[in-house]
């Protein structure tokens, strides 16, 4: 038979089983698709070194600064750079790299922010090489008022990368300078360092990242061994500078960072593992729907070998359609993958590109994974099941072994399903806590304005209470987020450091950010009595406070006595503790002075707008700003989705797992149609005599269904101590957590016992229906 | 054309044992018309089934135009089986993917019979089965004495010698099985062999021999 044949022969038999094909093709291309795009991003991210040229002789270099239990970063005193290259002959070269923030561009009267703005020594691009696109990068290494700018940054601010030349009024840490644009760049795919624009000219005596380069040749393990042992010494002493290689650095998540892009490691892995997951249940799918339409094709290749077929024959015949099928549903999911990429980049912020997707990087994966989803099917139906005669196979799918296999691939299904919706569930309500605490943030917009600037904003804050869309304002030094000071702990211990936010605020400050006070009717009738009011929280309490002693009413100076900041200072109440960082992070110490800050040097506008109506709210922002600093850059921060942003991590993974665990219950579901209807199928003859004996549609109903109970119930079984296993180690990294309820396990439970008995209900009630003489006869 | 000396056929389980042909010795002879009769599970189709080629006896000898073939492999009974045995089934067995013209053209595709050659081969055949006019419809168009014509229209397509039918009228009314019994006294005449299996006394009476099996032997065989 030609292929031509044998190909109209294939098309029409998925046209005679359209359900079986539809079921069967869409499931194949959720699949393949699920898991090229989770594929393709872990060996993105995993590989995001590997692109910079001569990676593996650069390295970071690093010096934890201690900043107590609460935090840990990681920063190089610019001026240290040169004496620590000198004393290594191995260090070729070396850059500092330093990131400015609130960072704004006047052009033709507009203002734009700048994201990711870099400051670097001119040795940058021996280290990450940028491309260039127009331009230059010799004149930005050497003019001081040069600027490079990202291509989509140049294309936001002109409308089109043909900018070279253009002037720019650029404010940086409230100077205004300005800056003529002569390189045009691009970003690299897979970037640690993204650059929003950048300047090489100025330096960073600053410091924040250093990265040095090594000599060819160097042998990097000893060098990193002799940089650890020299202990070189720094501003905090000896020995705390080390080294990290790009790789390391990349997935160091523990420090913060303001340069370098870092990526979970943990996300990598659950990627990963779903996309494992997801893979099975497909893989799962396919064995069971192609077994279950072989018993509709058995016929035909009988037929076929009457006719003069050969064993070859029918072998090529199959396997060309299980290699068709797999094929087709491949371009198909590569169709989708490049509609649905925008989707996923902003999913999993990550800059994934169809051309990185077809590359030598992934496509020999994707590739080998298609072979051997289309291949082991392929040769398995074809060789095992071409010799079988319609009861024998009905023999070969039911006898013990067999029936073992199917179960287990079912089963299988069942395990992943639950384990992907219960963790979805439980990384779900991590989200819902974190959405919880932000919704004291909610809706919250800050301006800052310093005393030099024009009229404070304590003369024009009024006004804006009265705005459309304002539901109330507030007045602070440096608002709720930017300041805090150091101290030493209650042990006397130079080492033991503690963070104490600060907040100097006016009094309607605890109302607008619903702060609870512990004792409030207290705290009234010390209020107007005090001078020099203050309000702590309880962590503040717990750290300074001895056990047992109420500190309402006394002097901060009475448990911080060296600290001239906290003198004449009164507590007059303690608020509950809230979140307001990451929920790896503990709170801090928080000290509120409740002042007039009227005549403060700077003073920071909270604004908290009504749902919908940011927009309109900032437009008028905007306007009184220009109108009253004319000479200044409109710049807000946006509180609304600061602890989401803070907690990036946990949305992302519940971003993901929802998707996933949706798609793997929709495979597992018409997975389980089909495999319902052939089982169903499989027991016409049984429970057509059932009937005649007497058997009512309960009974045979739940005969039906009894099995698929006991797959659940082990499915259940093995997915509960799994889940818990795995996210109590997740949860437990966070300071705090959402415990896991019984809920996260009975409601997957449910739905999916809720769906399977649907149904085989729905089958199943078709089949008893059915006139049992009429079935026992074609039976 | 055909003869068998003692041919067996068990069928083994764990626990059971069957005999499903206990030492059966026929022969029929080229051109003949044989009828095979005999009560259910006397053995009839599992006879058919290994003269057809589609299975190996557990003992005994066959030999097919001379040749002893029990103990072929697959591979070797399927390419004597091309061209020499043509079959037709109570239940049509067509293929409901194929087309009238496709299904009679399925033992030629598998013979490796040249396009034109094929086109006309198959042309012949619906015209001499009279359903030229249904050829590009597919099996569940068709009335059952229309399929049945089908089945027989592929298995005479490729001219074989021998027409091996596993009661052929089984599914069909009276009028349509008298047609199907007479074209296969038709092909006959024409010089197929054709062994039928059947149950009908009546179609029996188109044979010119009946053999009589019963608990898997020969029990009588009767010339008409």
């Amino acid at each position: 038979m030609s292929y031509y044949q044998l190909l109209r022969l294939i098309i029409r038999g998925w046209w005679r089983n359209k359900l079986f094909t539809v079921v069967a093709w869409g499931s194949l291309v959720i699949g393949i698709l699920c898991v090229s795009l989770l594929g393709a991003f872990v060996l993105h991210e995993y590989r995001a070194d590997k692109v910079i040229p001569d990676g593996e002789r650069i390295l970071r270099l690093t010096q934890q600064v201690s900043m107590g239990e609460q935090a840990a970063t990681t920063f190089i005193y610019g001026p240290d750079v040169p004496q620590i290259v000198s004393a290594f002959p191995e260090i070729e070269t070396s850059t500092r790299v330093s990131k400015r923030s609130k960072v704004s561009v006047v052009y033709r009267d507009e203002t734009f922010s700048i994201e990711r703005f870099m400051l670097a020594d001119s040795t940058f691009l021996d280290f990450f090489p940028l491309e260039a696109v127009q331009g230059s990068w010799q004149e930005v290494q050497v003019q001081p008022d040069a600027i490079a700018l990202e291509e989509k940054t140049a294309l936001r601010i002109f409308g089109s990368s043909d900018c070279l030349g253009e002037s720019l009024a650029m404010t940086v840490d409230g100077d205004v300078r300005p800056m003529v644009v002569k390189v045009v760049f691009r970003n690299p795919a897979q970037a640690l360092l993204s650059v929003g624009a950048l300047s090489l000219s100025a330096g960073s005596d600053d410091g924040e990242a250093c990265f040095i380069k090594l000599r060819e040749g160097t042998d990097l393990d000893k060098f990193r061994q002799k940089f650890a042992e020299t202990l070189l010494p720094t501003v905090l002493g000896k020995g705390h500078l080390d080294t990290q290689t790009l790789h390391e650095s990349y997935f160091d998540t523990s420090v913060q960072d303001l340069v370098l892009r870092h990526r979970s490691l943990v996300i990598l892995v659950i990627g990963g593992v779903v996309a494992l997951l997801v893979l099975l249940v497909a893989c799962f799918n396919y064995l069971n729907l192609g077994l279950t339409r072989l018993l509709d094709r058995m016929r035909m290749l009988h037929i076929e070998v009457f006719a003069g077929a050969s064993r070859k024959d029918i072998y090529r015949q199959l396997f060309l359609d299980t290699c068709l099928m797999i094929g087709l549903a491949f371009i198909c999911s590569f169709l989708l993958m490049n509609d649905l990429l925008p989707l996923f980049n902003r999913l999993m912020d990550v800059e994934l590109t169809m051309g990185y997707i077809l590359s030598y990087q992934v496509l020999p994966w994707l590739l080998l994974g298609g072979i051997v989803l289309a291949g082991i099917p392929a040769f398995f139906i074809s060789r095992k099941l071409q010799s079988l005669t319609e009861s024998e196979y009905r023999w070969f799918y039911q006898g013990k072994i067999r029936r073992l296999l199917v179960s287990c691939f079912q089963g299988g299904q069942f395990v992943v399903t639950l384990v992907l919706f219960s963790v979805f569930l439980i990384i779900h309500s991590q989200l819902e806590l974190i959405k919880k605490d932000n919704l004291r943030f909610e809706g919250v917009i800050d301006v800052y304005v310093e005393k030099d600037w024009g009229p404070p904003v304590s003369a024009w804050m009024e006004e804006a209470r009265h705005w459309q869309g304002v539901k109330e304002v507030t007045l602070s030094e440096t608002g709720l987020f930017e300041e805090s000071m150091a101290i030493i702990g209650k042990s006397g211990n130079p080492e033991d450091i503690v963070w104490i936010d600060m907040v100097s605020c006016r009094k309607d400050f605890l109302d607008f950010y619903r702060l609870e006070l512990i004792d409030s009717e207290q705290t009234a009738r010390l209020l107007p009595a005090t001078a020099y009011p203050v309000v702590v929280n309880e962590t503040f309490v717990k750290k300074f406070v001895p056990d047992g002693i109420n500190p309402i009413g006394e002097q901060v100076s009475k448990y911080l006595p060296d600290e001239p900041l906290f003198d004449n200072r009164t507590i007059v109440g303690v608020v509950r503790d809230f979140r307001k960082r990451s929920l790896s992070e503990s709170v801090w110490p928080l000290f509120i002075s409740l002042n007039d800050v009227s005549s403060a040097d700077v003073q920071t506008l909270s604004v908290r707008v009504e749902e919908g109506r940011k927009a309109e709210v900032l437009k008028q922002l905007r306007r009184k700003w220009e109108e009253v600093y004319p000479d200044r850059t409109f710049v807000y921060q946006d509180i609304g989705g600061i602890l989401e942003e803070a907690n990036r991590d946990v949305v992302m993974l519940t971003d993901i797992l929802s998707l996933y665990a949706a798609i793997s219950l929709l495979l597992t579901f018409s997975g389980l149609f089909s495999l319902v209807r052939y089982t169903v199928r499989l027991r016409q003859r049984e429970i057509a005599l059932r009937k005649i004996h007497g058997a009512s549609l309960g009974q045979i109903q739940w005969i039906l269904s009894c099995s698929y109970v006991a797959g659940v119930a082990i499915a259940f079984l093995i997915a509960v101590p799994l889940v818990y296993a795995c996210m109590l180690p997740w949860l437990e990294h966070f300071r705090y957590y959402a415990p896991i309820s019984v809920s996260h396990f009975m409601i997957p439970l449910v739905i999916t016992a809720g769906v399977i008995f649907l149904t085989v209900w729905l089958i199943g009630y078709k089949v008893a229906k059915m006139n049992p003489a009429e079935v026992i006869k074609r039976e | 054309m055909i003869k068998t000396n003692n041919l067996q056929k068990v069928f083994r389980t764990d626990e059971v044992e069957t005999w499903a042909l206990n030492n059966v010795s026929i022969e029929v002879k080229e051109g003949e018309f044989v009828a095979i009769m005999g009560p259910s599970g006397c053995g009839k189709s599992t006879l058919l089934n290994i003269l057809g080629l589609l299975d190996n006896p557990t003992g005994g000898e066959y030999y097919l135009n001379g040749k002893e073939v029990s103990k072929y492999t697959e591979a070797q009974r399927t390419s004597i089986r091309k061209g020499i045995i043509g079959f037709v089934f109570q239940s049509f067995n067509l293929i409901d993917e194929l087309n009238v013209y496709e299904n009679i053209e399925l033992p030629l595709l598998y013979m490796g019979v040249p396009a034109s050659e094929r086109k006309r081969k198959v042309e012949e055949a619906m015209e001499r089965m009279a359903i030229a006019h249904r050829s590009k419809h597919f099996p569940q168009q068709l009335s059952g004495g229309q399929q049945q014509r089908v089945a027989i229209a592929r298995a005479v397509v490729s001219n074989p010698k021998m027409i091996l039918a596993d009661e052929p009228t089984g599914n069909l009314d009276s009028k349509n099985g008298k047609e199907v019994m007479s074209l296969l006294t038709d092909l006959n005449k024409e010089g197929t062999t054709i062994v039928m299996v059947t149950h009908s006394q009546h179609d029996a009476g188109y044979a010119g021999r009946i053999i009589r099996l019963f608990d898997g032997q020969v029990v009588t065989e009767v010339a008409l």
